[in-house]
């Protein structure tokens, strides 16, 4: 089975990445690693793609270590010793091809080949750890990081001595008592201008960035003694799936302020999820050892897979589903999309893939990264014409100009598939 | 009895010819002493039919002696139990390797040798206070003390600093005046915390024997840890007695797993000869059911777990299983 087949990437404890090919009848799992070589520093605790076609696995050691993963080639192809602050390394992104890593204990850097170019963040100025490190997806220079007793806080490379937005805790409650805060999971909506936050103390918060407002817009409280532990915007905008430590998945609307859905079949805390940004499915992973593929929609439990690790992380292709027909879309819209960037020569394209990690070896010409910026989210723009010359990669514009195609065509063969 | 599915209404009813009918649905009949009359015969019949198969199989194997076919099983819930996906296999290089990084890697590498701590609630009633007498003997290198109104994060903490492995508080519920009901296990210094509901608590003075503990470390036996859940928790309790048995004390210590209920047995053994061994039983017997497992010492509300007992998503089939 060729190596790109996998559609979910899963980061195990133990150190082991994990690819799963999910179809709809079957799932089958492959181990990345040498399995009598593992050690407890080597423990993955993030993961992000490294690049927009997915090709690349960026994953985050407990010990300080990023490692590359080539999903085509099928090996490791670069791993790289970092040492800024101290802790595992909690969040990782890519800007303009260099690697952006956020650790424990506040230090949030840019990883650029020249030192002088280095950016790094001082993310903790209160509180105890620093939990999660999210990258805005309209700009890739913005990141929020939160953690224990540090709420939730915006960054700017450009501009890393103040956080551009600093978000305010809720007033005290009824006992007059200051309201704990403990960020375990942040995510940016669609517009990008509003971010959701979960707290280990049972809550989901929602700021609005653009507002001016400091304090959330709005507090969902998730349950009882519910420690929410990771959060993820769904294909729809107004809901986000809340997973908590105790083992419930959750889908949190926060337009109505409430949980409109429970999903069923986890036994462990929740580590991960992953939401599909177009498509109902909902990846998530946990502690009793578990990947588990929901039907949002439909609310099922379409695949239970054992995965023997307790699991710490987990990434979904943007061409995943279940259904035929959509793969067959995605390969014809991947098709139309590739011959862009093949036509500046397809080994230096390679080469450069490779390398972008750290820029030592190859000086990335100014051309190439122009072009990846063109093919990055354009800012807002509500016009048809937009729509009708986007890739489908771009993240979904308003709903407005929406109802294209291609999503009544989905509806239409959901019902068949489902009905 | 009604039957299980209606017809609907453009649909054709079981009745028809598609699918054969199953001997049960012959009966069903709306007058209920009519009903219970053929209910008879027909269990009458099946008997009879039993009675001769069984008859049928004796003579065939006393005809083909050794070459006969094995003797039917009766059906029992262990063995009509659920296969678990999460079932350990021993050659597994996966778990293997987890077994070593795990919490447990330093225990079972020989390197730390446990030291537990055992306390109760604040005031422990005079029945919790022989148990933990009794455990304190029973569980090598273990010291009692009072509670003396600290937390359970708070003690696990200085407990960890001091250099104990193990904690354990026994936990009872004084509204309901039985002696103790729960039992909470941290591993330190961050390892996993298990609760479990204690039952069946009985006394070495309670059972009919005189006892005589000695002093020597105990073997340990672990039965019937089949699932990964299992086998984690079986390792946890493992941890708590010396990894050196002195095998010259003929004390055995059992953790007997049996349907999800772990039940700990304390014997004294000794072997007449090759095949016969005499059993007394010394010490404590009680019985463990797991609630949850914790990743991490006790954090009930922030704190994340392996896995906890959800019973009405967990234990909808009697034929399901999870240690």
């Amino acid at each position: 089975m060729p190596r790109h087949c996998h559609n979910v990437y899963v980061g195990a404890e133990t150190g082991v990445l994990k690819g799963i090919n999910v179809t709809e009848g079957e799932v089958q799992t492959s181990n990345f690693h040498n399995l009598t070589a593992l050690e407890r520093e080597n423990e993955i605790c993030s993961m992000c793609w490294g690049d927009d076609e997915q090709r690349q696995v960026l994953l985050g050691l407990r010990s300080q270590q990023v490692k590359v993963y080539d999903t085509v080639q099928g090996t490791f192809t670069m791993s790289r010793q970092l040492s800024s602050g101290s802790g595992p390394v909690i969040g990782l992104a890519k800007h303009q091809g260099a690697v952006i890593t956020a650790v424990e204990s506040g230090i949030v850097t840019l990883w650029r080949y020249a030192e002088s170019e280095r950016v790094s963040v001082n993310a903790l100025t209160t509180g105890e750890k620093l939990c999660r490190m999210r990258q805005s997806p309209a700009d890739s220079a913005v990141l929020a990081t939160g953690g224990q007793e540090n709420d939730l806080q915006l960054w700017d490379l450009a501009r890393p001595e103040q956080p551009v937005f600093r978000a305010k805790n809720v007033r005290p409650d009824m006992l007059d008592l200051r309201v704990p805060v403990w960020v375990s999971d942040i995510t940016f909506l669609e517009d990008a201008r509003r971010v959701a936050t979960c707290h280990r103390h049972s809550v989901v918060r929602l700021y609005d960035t653009a507002s001016g407002q400091r304090r959330p817009v709005m507090s969902v409280t998730v349950g009882e003694d519910e420690p929410l532990t990771c959060l993820s915007r769904t294909h729809r905008d107004h809901q986000v799936l809340v997973g908590s430590g105790r083992g419930r998945l959750e889908l949190c609307d926060i337009r109505m302020g409430r949980t409109v859905l429970a999903l069923k079949g986890v036994a462990g805390g929740v580590r991960e999820v992953y939401c599909h940004p177009e498509r109902s499915y909902a990846a998530s992973v946990s502690l009793d050892r578990f990947l588990l593929l929901h039907d949002l929609d439909t609310k099922k439990l379409l695949h239970k897979v054992y995965l023997k690790s307790r699991l710490n992380c987990v990434l979904m292709r943007r061409n995943f589903s279940l259904n035929p027909e959509d793969a067959e879309e995605d390969e014809v819209e991947d098709a139309a999309v590739q011959p862009a960037p093949a036509s500046t020569g397809p080994e230096l394209e390679d080469e450069e893939d490779d390398l972008q990690i750290v820029e030592e070896f190859l000086d990335v010409p100014p051309e190439e990264t122009k072009k990846k910026k063109k093919r990055k989210l354009p800012k807002l723009k509500i016009s048809g014409e937009d729509v009708a010359d986007a890739s489908p990669k771009k993240p979904k514009l308003p709903k407005l100009v929406d109802m294209s195609k291609k999503k009544k065509k989905k509806k239409v063969k959901a019902g068949e598939s489902k009905g | 009895m009604a039957p299980r599915s209606k017809p609907k209404p453009g649909e054709p009813s079981s009745s028809d010819a598609a699918t054969p009918l199953l001997p049960e649905r012959c009966i069903d009949h709306k007058n209920k002493n009519i009903r219970k009359e053929k209910w008879r015969e027909l269990r009458l019949q099946k008997n009879k039919e039993k009675r001769e198969a069984r008859k049928k199989r004796q003579k065939v194997r006393e005809e083909l002696g050794k070459d006969a076919p094995p003797v039917l099983q009766p059906h029992t819930i262990e063995t009509l139990r659920i296969p678990d996906v999460t079932t350990v296999q021993p050659d597994d290089l996966e778990t293997q390797q987890a077994d070593r990084l795990d919490e447990f890697g330093g225990y079972f590498g020989r390197e730390a040798a446990p030291r537990v701590l055992l306390t109760a609630g604040d005031f422990p009633s005079p029945k919790t206070r022989d148990f933990m007498k009794e455990l304190a003997l029973v569980i090598p290198n273990t010291e009692v003390r009072l509670r003396n109104f600290s937390s359970v994060k708070k003690t696990a903490r200085v407990a960890a600093a001091k250099g104990y492995t193990d904690l354990i508080f026994i936990n009872e519920d004084k509204s309901k005046k039985v002696m103790a009901n729960g039992l909470l296990h941290v591993h330190l210094p961050d390892g996993p915390s298990a609760l479990y509901r204690l039952s069946n608590v009985k006394l070495s003075a309670e059972m009919r024997r005189i006892k005589e503990f000695t002093h020597h470390r105990p073997e340990v036996v672990l039965n019937n840890f089949t699932t990964m859940l299992g086998h984690r928790v079986g390792r946890m309790l493992a941890s708590l007695f010396h990894f050196d048995p002195e095998f010259k004390g003929r004390r055995v210590m059992t953790l007997h797993n049996q349907r999800d209920y772990i039940f700990f047995r304390h014997h004294r053994y000794e072997f007449k000869n090759e095949k016969k061994c005499a059993l007394r039983e010394l010490g404590p017997r009680f019985t463990l059911k797991l609630r949850s497992l914790q990743k991490g010492t006790f954090d009930s509300k922030t704190g994340e777990y392996e896995w906890i007992r959800k019973r009405h998503e967990m234990e909808d089939s009697r034929r399901k299983f999870h240690l």
